[in-house]
């Protein structure tokens, strides 16, 4: 359980009827809490959060780290609202901890010391990076002009295009000019203050929204204030995502690139000194690691330990692709292959895994100088993503936290449809337009849930018609298919006008990534010999592989929150409301999977699923592998997340209601958060020590191909050759 | 003075390696990652090539006597040597690594035995010259740095 699945929880009250005895307890310890406390941060704020806003539920404790990092800094971007202050004293440090710890067992009873858990330090919570204790202190660092801008940037109206984009671009613009201290983190503080420095021009550029306002107007004044404390959030998890990357779980101060925590995978023993040597000389931090398994191993056991990853290509134990394939789907995280061949098939080949860089050996120290590009890269797109799910909790704070507005007060246009409504539930339809009519109006494709939909039908189609055909195809064969069958088919499948071959073509290499990835994790299902889904194959009467991974397909589909087609059909009888036509018009229907079978697979899947996504990530981005496809684009259109985000939670609060009524009988467990009994042992290897001794790495090698072994061994009769290879 | 005659004499062997291109720039680069923590660095990381190599070397030769030959084994083996190789700049290793290589794909089993004991040959000519010069190098070394305004 986690502090994750307790927010979550909050979302459940709107439907149950649990709700009002849980918000009275809430209240009553609100009580409680202000009159006992001392602690100068007002985690009420949070509270009113925690009640209002819809988040994933995940099940890490990687993202419930996260999640308290971005309440803390919630709680401290209030404060400095309130306060013009950026921290509280440091003698407050130990009463906001337990402030913060009463406010979390309110929620959530056995969610003990959360500082013990995660490892933040008690003084963290009153201490800055970069010397600024006053928002005046930060303003008399930055010029003057260079404020203004990004007050005009910030301060925007939530209904011109994309306010956070041009607020954060703003803002990035402005961390090296202007401060070129140490931390980030302490800039996104900044960026907040910024925000509400003049609350006049944040009124004023609120006007818009409201047609007929009027300066004093109190209700209209109220609502700017949300609208402040909304973006708040915005800004707060901006900031938290900065000093995320730096890793606040493990107290690390930001210098960006120094620092920068690099893992070098080569068999090879000597380049494995160089790089280290070289890395270090860079002021990177270095782990290096002398088999490929080995890697896998760290990574997923120190989910937020690596920025990037140097491998070789050749190595005994494990294809250097293969683990380029892992590391970039699993992790997510950039990474570079080296080998000594420049051969143009084999570099392409690399790319083609997803590598960022392919650097030939010997490899010159100022290559590795600069790798913390791809990181810098990875981080922008990164930001964006959060920027996006920002924008949608405005609009879940719009539709909870305002008290006093009514459906959609605030919002002028139809642009917002999705504020509308205070339930979810009368949602459906409209927000279906909205998302197709924002992503018609953009001359780049936007790739909505519904579209995205419509482009797994045709896929599944597709995939299902060379199964009647006669092929089984298998794994990659079918993918390979897949990309030969070609965007042409899908594009005539899904028979939407404006949509073009290219349009589909990418989508369709993103989309072969990410189910070249939930192939992984299938593969390793099957290993660990974790498949408890036996009535899948054995009510199947086909049971060909090709037919298993279409149905995979359309499982961990619905399982990302884009429901298939029996989802759908679920939330309209559950629901009992409008059908969303635009849903199931023009789509093939699935023989795949049976109507009656879907609503027990398919629902308890999601949230596992997702969590076991954003585990890797950590980010928000794991809500909804569709977010991920933004970042490729050149420019985001807020809109997307606006419209998109929003549906992509009633699915799972749907989800989470029916889960709710069926129990977890049927709760199937996900490969990649399943805990891994070799963690201690792994944790001692020499091998993964930031500096090995080459005798140990040896023998280490030897150990791992001995019989013990490991549960996530995918590669037995590989390695079997390389002990062949290796032992003496 | 014997101690600038013996610098001197260093910088020549040194010269040696690279003019009869023994060595390339990748060794150059060692050098310049060898600093107060790791002073003897490039010491370190040859002793290192030398010791680890041996074993691609033995692995080679063993599958070289094999027959038919496994020429796909024989090249991954080769990559792996020419790739620690590359690693402290033996340039002439390296270029019989790329002969062998050729051969391989040619499946020139005669060729790739010829050009095996050349490469061997580079191998070891190349130790002795390194370790001549550590050895010199050792003697005059702490001197240098001590020396060193800095």
């Amino acid at each position: 359980m986690s502090l994750i699945f307790l927010l979550f929880l909050s979302l459940q009250l709107h439907l149950s009827p649990l709700s009002s005895s849980s918000s009275t307890t809430a209240s009553a310890a609100r009580h409680l809490h202000a009159t006992t406390s001392s602690c100068p941060l007002d985690f009420n704020v949070l509270r009113r959060l925690i009640q209002s806003s819809n988040r994933p539920k995940l099940d890490s404790d990687s993202v419930s780290c996260h999640y308290i990092k971005i309440d803390l800094r919630l709680v401290q971007s209030d404060y400095l609202r309130t306060t013009n202050n950026f921290l509280p004293p440091i003698d407050f440090a130990e009463s906001c901890w337990v402030s913060y710890q009463t406010l979390i067992n309110d929620f959530f009873p056995n969610f003990n010391d959360i500082r013990k858990i995660y490892g933040f330090q008690t003084s963290w919570i009153a201490e800055g990076c970069m010397n600024i204790t006053t928002r005046d202190e930060f303003e008399g660092n930055v010029l003057k002009s260079a404020l203004d801008d990004v007050v005009k940037a910030c301060n925007q109206s939530l209904g011109n295009g994309s306010p956070c984009a041009s607020c954060t671009t703003s803002l990035s613009s402005l961390q090296p000019s202007n401060l070129n201290g140490r931390s980030i983190g302490n800039l996104s503080i900044a960026r907040h203050t910024l925000r509400f420095t003049p609350r006049r021009l944040s009124i004023v550029s609120a006007q818009p929204m409201k047609n007929c306002s009027v300066e004093g107007d109190a209700v209209f004044v109220h609502e700017v204030e949300v609208i402040a404390s909304v973006r708040h959030v915005n800004l707060v998890a901006l900031r938290g995502f900065w000093s995320m990357e730096s890793g606040f779980c493990s107290a690390r101060t930001d210098a960006f690139p120094a620092g920068l925590r690099v893992l070098v995978v080569d068999d090879d023993l000597v380049w494995l000194r160089i790089l280290e040597k070289m890395l270090k000389k860079c002021s990177y931090e270095v782990t290096t690691c002398c088999l490929a398994r080995e890697a896998l191993d760290l990574l997923r056991e120190r989910k937020d330990g690596f920025d990037i990853v140097i491998s070789d290509v050749n190595m005994p134990d494990m294809d250097g692709f293969k683990l380029l394939e892992h590391v970039g789907l699993e992790m997510d995280l950039p990474v570079i292959m080296m080998s000594v061949d420049g051969e143009t098939s084999r570099v392409m080949r690399g790319v083609q895994h997803g590598a960022c860089d392919y650097l030939l050996k010997p490899i010159r120290m100022k290559e590795l100088r600069n790798i913390w590009q791809h990181v810098f890269r990875k981080r922008i797109h990164e930001v964006r993503d959060i920027e996006n799910l920002d924008c949608f909790e405005e609009i879940q704070m719009m539709r909870y936290g305002t008290d006093q507005s009514d459906d959609g007060h605030l919002f002028s246009g139809g642009d917002l449809t999705s504020g509308k409504k205070r339930k979810d539930v009368e949602n459906k339809g409209d927000d279906k337009d909205f998302s197709d009519a924002s992503s018609a109006k953009k001359a780049r494709v936007v790739w909505t849930v519904d579209l995205h939909q419509k482009f797994v039908k045709s896929v599944n189609q597709i995939g299902f018609d060379m199964v009647l055909s006669g092929f089984q195809l298998e794994g990659d064969e079918f993918h390979l298919c897949l990309a030969e069958v070609g965007p042409k088919k899908i594009l005539d499948l899904m028979n939407v006008p404006w949509l073009t071959r290219e349009n589909v073509a990418s989508h369709l290499q993103k989309y072969r990534l990410y189910l070249g990835r939930l192939q992984k994790e299938n593969e390793l299902k099957a290993f660990m010999g974790r498949i408890k889904q036996s009535d899948l194959s054995s009510k199947d009467p086909v049971g060909s592989l090709g037919l298993q991974n279409s149905i995979d397909m359309q499982q961990n589909d619905v399982a990302s929150g884009i429901y298939g087609v029996p989802g759908s059909k679920i939330h309209v009888q559950n629901v009992d409301q409008k059908i969303h036509e635009g849903d199931l018009k023009g789509i093939v229907s699935l023989p795949l999977t049976e109507p009656k079978k879907a609503p027990i697979r398919d629902i308890p899947d999601p949230p596992k699923t997702s969590s076991s996504r954003v585990e890797l990530n950590h980010s928000f981005r794991p809500l909804e592998p569709d977010i991920k496809y933004i970042p490729f684009d050149s420019t985001i259109p807020t809109q997307y997340s606006w419209s998109e985000v929003p549906k992509i939670q009633f699915k799972q609060e749907h989800k989470a209601h029916l889960q709710s009524e069926q129990g977890f009988n049927h709760l199937p467990l996900p490969p990649s958060i399943s805990p891994r009994p070799f963690n201690k042992e792994r944790e001692k290897s020499a091998c993964v020590e930031v500096k090995p001794t080459y005798a140990n790495c040896k023998s280490q090698q030897i150990r791992q191909a001995g019989p013990t072994r490991s549960a996530a061994d995918l590669f037995p009769v590989q390695s079997e050759s390389h002990t062949d290879k290796f032992s003496y | 003075m014997e101690r600038s005659q013996m610098h001197r004499q260093l910088a020549n062997m040194r010269k040696a390696l690279f003019d009869q291109g023994f060595l390339d720039e990748q060794f150059v680069q060692l050098e310049e990652l060898q600093d107060d923590a790791n002073p003897n660095f490039v010491e370190e990381i040859v002793t290192l090539y030398y010791r680890d190599s041996s074993r691609s070397i033995l692995n080679i030769e063993q599958a070289l006597e094999r027959s038919p030959q496994d020429f796909t084994k024989l090249d991954s083996y080769m990559h792996q040597f020419k790739g620690s190789s590359s690693s402290i700049g033996a340039k002439k290793v390296k270029h019989e690594c790329t002969q062998f290589r050729e051969y391989c794909k040619e499946g020139n089993g005669e060729g790739c035995k010829r050009t095996f004991q050349q490469l061997q040959k580079e191998y070891s000519t190349l130790k002795k010259k390194l370790e001549a010069y550590f050895q010199l190098a050792r003697q005059i070394g702490p001197i240098e740095t001590a020396t060193r305004p800095k």
